[in-house]
C-alpha cells in the first residue's frame, strides 16, 4: 500500500543535459525486478533505468522532458492503491525551479544542427529546444516575406525571450515620447580600491555613483517614482537597480534599500550581481523591484548615450566611458517629463556630480 | 608553482584575447589595459571552471597580485 522504491536520474551524467527518451511501459502497470523502465539521453548516450524492485510503475516524467541529475522520474508501488497524484506536484517543482534559473535545455540532434548553422539559441522562444524545431527555424528562415513588400532576402529571426522582455519593459514608459535626457561630464577620481588586483576599471566610480545616487533619491522623491493613471506613485523604499547586458541579454541587478547600505557592501553586491549574470544565475528576486536603474557602458568606449527609462520608474542614470585625456566621464539622466522636469533633472545631477567629486 | 602561473597564463590569454600575454607573480590589473571588472568577473569564472571549484568573491576581490591569486587557488585545491 506505499511507494517501495524512487528511480532517479544517477549522477553520472552530471556533467550533461539530460532528457527523457522512451517510457517503456503505461502508468501502472506491473513491472519485474531488473525491468528497464525508462530511456534518458545525454549529448552522449542513451540509458536505460532499471525498477530495483518489483511493483506497479508510475512516471513522474513524460517523454521528451528535461531532468536534472539526481530527480526521481518512476516511483514503484507494491500495490495500485498508493498511486496519488505524484506526478503533478513533482511537475508543479520542476516548473518553478526551471523559471527560477531560465536554463536553455538543447537535444542532441538539436545542438548539431545549431552548430552546423551557427545559430544562436537565444533566437528560440522556447526554453527546450528539440530537433525539430531547428528544423522548423531553418525552413521559415530560408522564406522570403511577400506580405510586407520587402524585395531583398533576409533571414528571419525570432526574438528572444529576453528580448521580449526587454521590449516590453522599455517601451512602456518612452512611448509616452515625454522623455528627456540631460547630461553632465564628471571628473573622474581615483577610487581608493584601485590598487588591488581586481578594483581596476573603468566602471570603478559605480559604487560611489550608485552610493550617492540612493542618498540623493532621498532628497529626490519624484526620481524614485512612476507614473500611473494621472497620479505619481513614490517608491517607500530606494532599490537601485544595475542594468547588465553583457552576452545574456538586458537583466537588472537589484539592490534592496541600497541608501542603507555602506560603500563596501554595494561594492561586494555589484560584484555578485555581474557574477550571477555570467554564471546565469540571477534569480527573479535578483532582478525584481528595483525603483531607480543606473546603466553602466563604460566598457565598450562610449562617449554619451540616452538611456532608456525601465517599466514603473520615473528615471534612469548612464555611465559613459571614461575620457583618459580629459580624465572625466560623462552621466546622463533620462527622466520621465509626466513625473518631473528638466530643472530639478540638472539639480539632481548637479547634485550627484558635487557629491561624487568631492567624495 | 611555475605550473600554476602556467595555467592562469593560459585561461588569462584566453579571456583576454591575448596569445601573447605572460604573467609573473607581480602583474597586477594596472599592468593589463582590458583588465576591467567586468573581465575580472569573467577570469573569475574561467578559473572557477578550469579547477572546478567555487571561489569566496570577496576574498578573491581583496588579492594585490598574481601571486597572490597563485597562492590563493593552491590553498583552495589544498582543501
Amino acid at each position: 500500500m506505499t511507494v517501495i522504491s524512487e528511480i532517479k536520474v544517477p549522477k553520472e551524467d552530471a556533467d550533461e543535459e539530460v532528457y527523457v527518451n522512451t517510457l517503456h511501459y503505461n502508468n501502472k502497470d506491473k513491472i519485474k525486478k531488473s525491468a528497464g523502465v525508462l530511456d534518458i539521453e545525454t549529448s552522449k548516450a542513451v540509458l536505460e533505468l532499471e525498477a530495483s524492485l518489483e511493483g506497479f510503475i508510475e512516471y513522474l516524467v513524460e517523454v521528451g522532458e528535461v531532468v536534472e541529475i539526481g530527480q526521481t522520474v518512476a516511483l514503484i508501488h507494491d500495490s495500485l492503491d498508493s498511486f496519488e497524484g505524484n506526478k503533478d506536484q513533482v511537475v508543479q517543482e520542476r516548473i518553478k525551479r526551471e523559471d527560477f534559473n531560465e536554463e536553455i535545455k538543447i537535444t542532441k540532434g538539436a545542438q548539431e544542427l545549431i552548430d552546423k548553422h551557427k545559430l544562436d539559441t537565444s533566437s528560440f522562444k522556447n526554453s527546450f529546444i528539440k530537433k525539430e524545431d531547428v528544423e522548423r527555424f531553418l525552413k521559415e528562415s530560408k522564406s522570403i516575406a511577400k506580405e510586407d513588400g520587402v524585395k531583398v532576402a533576409y533571414v528571419s529571426k525570432a526574438l528572444s525571450r529576453s528580448k521580449v522582455f526587454e521590449i516590453e519593459a522599455l517601451s512602456h514608459v518612452q512611448s509616452t515620447g515625454l522623455v528627456s535626457t540631460i547630461f553632465m561630464n564628471f571628473k573622474n577620481k581615483v577610487i581608493d580600491n584601485e590598487d588591488n588586483l581586481l578594483a581596476k576599471s573603468a566602471s570603478a566610480s559605480l559604487p560611489l555613483l550608485t552610493l550617492h545616487t540612493s542618498q540623493l533619491l532621498k532628497e529626490f522623491p519624484l526620481f524614485n517614482s512612476y507614473f500611473f493613471e494621472n497620479e505619481i506613485r513614490e517608491y517607500s523604499s530606494i532599490n537601485i537597480g544595475i542594468a547588465f547586458d553583457i552576452d545574456d541579454g538586458l537583466k537588472v541587478f537589484s539592490i534592496p534599500n541600497t541608501d542603507q547600505l555602506p560603500l563596501e557592501e554595494i561594492n561586494n553586491l555589484l560584484s555578485e550581481g555581474v557574477y550571477k549574470y555570467i554564471r546565469k544565475e540571477l534569480s527573479p528576486k535578483d532582478i525584481s523591484n528595483s525603483t531607480f536603474t543606473i546603466t553602466d557602458l563604460s566598457q565598450y568606449k562610449v562617449e554619451s548615450f540616452v538611456p532608456l527609462i525601465n517599466k514603473n520608474q520615473s528615471a534612469i542614470l548612464g555611465v559613459s566611458s571614461l575620457d583618459t585625456e580629459l580624465n572625466r566621464f560623462n552621466v546622463s539622466l533620462s527622466f520621465d517629463h509626466r513625473v518631473t522636469e528638466g530643472k530639478q533633472a540638472s539639480i539632481f545631477l548637479g547634485k550627484l556630480r558635487k557629491l561624487f567629486e568631492e567624495d | 608553482m611555475e605550473n600554476r602561473i602556467e595555467e592562469l597564463n593560459k585561461i588569462f590569454s584566453e579571456v583576454f584575447g591575448d596569445k601573447n600575454l605572460e604573467l609573473n607573480r607581480e602583474t597586477s590589473a594596472s599592468d593589463i589595459d582590458k583588465w576591467d571588472s567586468l573581465t575580472n568577473m569573467h577570469l573569475i569564472v574561467a578559473i572557477e571552471d578550469f579547477y572546478k571549484i567555487r571561489f569566496e568573491l570577496q576574498e578573491i576581490q581583496s588579492l594585490q597580485n598574481v601571486g597572490e591569486l597563485c597562492d590563493y587557488v593552491d590553498r583552495y585545491l589544498a582543501d
